[in-house]
């Protein structure tokens, strides 16, 4: 083989063991190197995933047990109910004179899912409801820059246990607060506006979503007094 | 490297249950998983998101894996449909380059974590019609025939694009050596 094709042999698939690259890699040894950056390039790519990750997709058979049965009896339904509902849905979004059809299903969509989305996030974390850390406004208002939001200084009257950046369905940060009242989950969400509150619920927590000028702010907790406690010290204390 | 190397052993027994199946995939895959989704999206949070979706509808449809030698592709499968339809939906503005973060390593030397930098933003600026088939061999170990049937292609246009996937990443990282002054 000669130096032309090893070359793009080896730059095609440097990890190729078939008898004739080998062969030829033999015949020349300082074609070597070139397959050793080669390959030491493709190894960077190889990055790591975030140690929590795994708990994560652990836990999905747990919270999708009922809706893996679900999903069963749906395939079973016949295909005549199927296309009745897609019909329904159609004329439920054909467009009224003066709207913009395109855009009602996708905002409807997001909100009916926003709920679910903020809650699986919430039991994804499990650790972050029992860690204790000492989290300083500063680091909160270092995390806020990038949503448009601040937390005012008098603000530090709330105790933070712990902060992390996430994604629900837009850049968003989570904190943890202790409260009087129990431990509340606060995500601040750059995403687009609720038209109005939102609560929603599953059998463990509750929580509601309320439009900023910004994007959205859910507080959840396992009591609605909690709720209602940090809602009171958040509304006084956020600048957007 | 890849996951070449586990392919010789059984990742799930047909006679194991729903969960231990569901397991022996996550255990096998998710590292996998998690660095395609990473360079596919170039966002660690989205990157978690979007595996953890993965495998959530790996679960809910597991039992419609019949092969369980299939198991890999499907993954990956199931993780570029899943990644398209949250593009169109909602990321758009995850197109702003200066908001990717470079995955980090603690024991990296200064100039590793150069090199690092390099790579990710070289990797960035590929057109993911060359870094497509790159991430699938690299990371995936799939073969240019797997490849070119999950991107439904033909195999000499795979190979074609995976010459010039490293060509266009070695010219890339040589520019930003000659910015950087320094050696690779």
């Amino acid at each position: 083989m000669n130096n032309s094709d090893f070359q793009q042999r080896a730059h095609t698939n440097p990890w190729d063991n078939t008898e004739d690259f080998q062969a030829a890699l033999a015949e020349a040894p300082e074609r070597q190197q070139l397959l050793d950056e080669l390959q030491a390039r493709d190894r960077q790519l190889l990055v790591n995933p975030p140690l929590a990750l795994k708990h994560r997709l652990d836990a999905i058979p747990e919270e999708n047990s009922g809706l893996a049965l679900w999903m069963q009896w749906e395939r079973a339904l016949p295909l005549a109910a199927s296309v009745l509902l897609a019909l329904s849905v159609a004329l439920y979004f054909w467009p009224q004179p003066g709207t913009d059809a395109l855009s009602i299903p996708d905002s409807t969509l997001m909100q009916a899912e926003l709920g679910n989305d903020i809650l699986q996030h919430i039991r994804s974390e499990p650790g972050m409801l029992e860690t204790d850390k000492q989290v300083t406004l500063a680091e909160v208002n270092e995390h806020m820059d990038t949503l448009g939001g601040r937390f005012t200084e008098d603000g530090d009257s709330m105790r933070i246990t712990d902060i992390k950046d996430c994604w629900i369905k837009g850049n968003a940060l989570h904190l943890v607060v202790k409260s009087q009242q129990g431990t509340v989950s606060v995500l601040i969400m750059d995403n687009a506006p609720v038209d109005s509150e939102l609560p929603f619920e599953d059998d463990r927590f509750q929580g509601v979503v309320t439009p900023t000028p910004r994007g959205n702010l859910a507080i959840v907790s396992e009591n609605a007094e909690g709720i209602e406690e940090v809602r009171q010290v958040l509304a006084s204390h956020i600048t957007w | 490297m890849t996951s070449k190397e586990s392919d010789s052993k059984p990742v799930i027994d047909d006679s194991s249950s729903r969960q231990q199946r569901y397991e022996a995939l996550v255990n096998e895959y998710y590292t996998d998983i998690y660095r395609y989704a990473f360079w596919l999206c170039r966002s660690q949070p989205v990157a978690e998101d979007l595996v953890q979706e993965t495998f959530l509808r790996a679960w809910r449809a597991l039992d419609s894996l019949k092969n369980t030698g299939a198991a890999k592709a499907w993954l990956f499968t199931i993780l570029r449909r899943e990644n398209a339809r949250m593009y169109e939906k909602y990321r758009p503005e995850l197109d702003d380059i200066d908001d990717h973060a470079v995955p980090e390593v603690q024991r990296d030397e200064p100039d590793q974590a150069l090199e690092r930098r390099m790579l990710h933003n070289a990797m960035v600026q590929l057109e993911p019609e060359y870094r497509d088939p790159l991430l699938l061999q690299v990371i995936g170990g799939f073969s240019g025939d797997e490849i070119a049937q999950m991107l439904d292609l033909n195999t000499n246009t795979v190979m074609t694009r995976l010459f010039r996937a490293r060509n266009k990443l070695k010219a890339k990282l040589g520019e930003n050596t000659d910015n950087n002054g320094s050696h690779s």
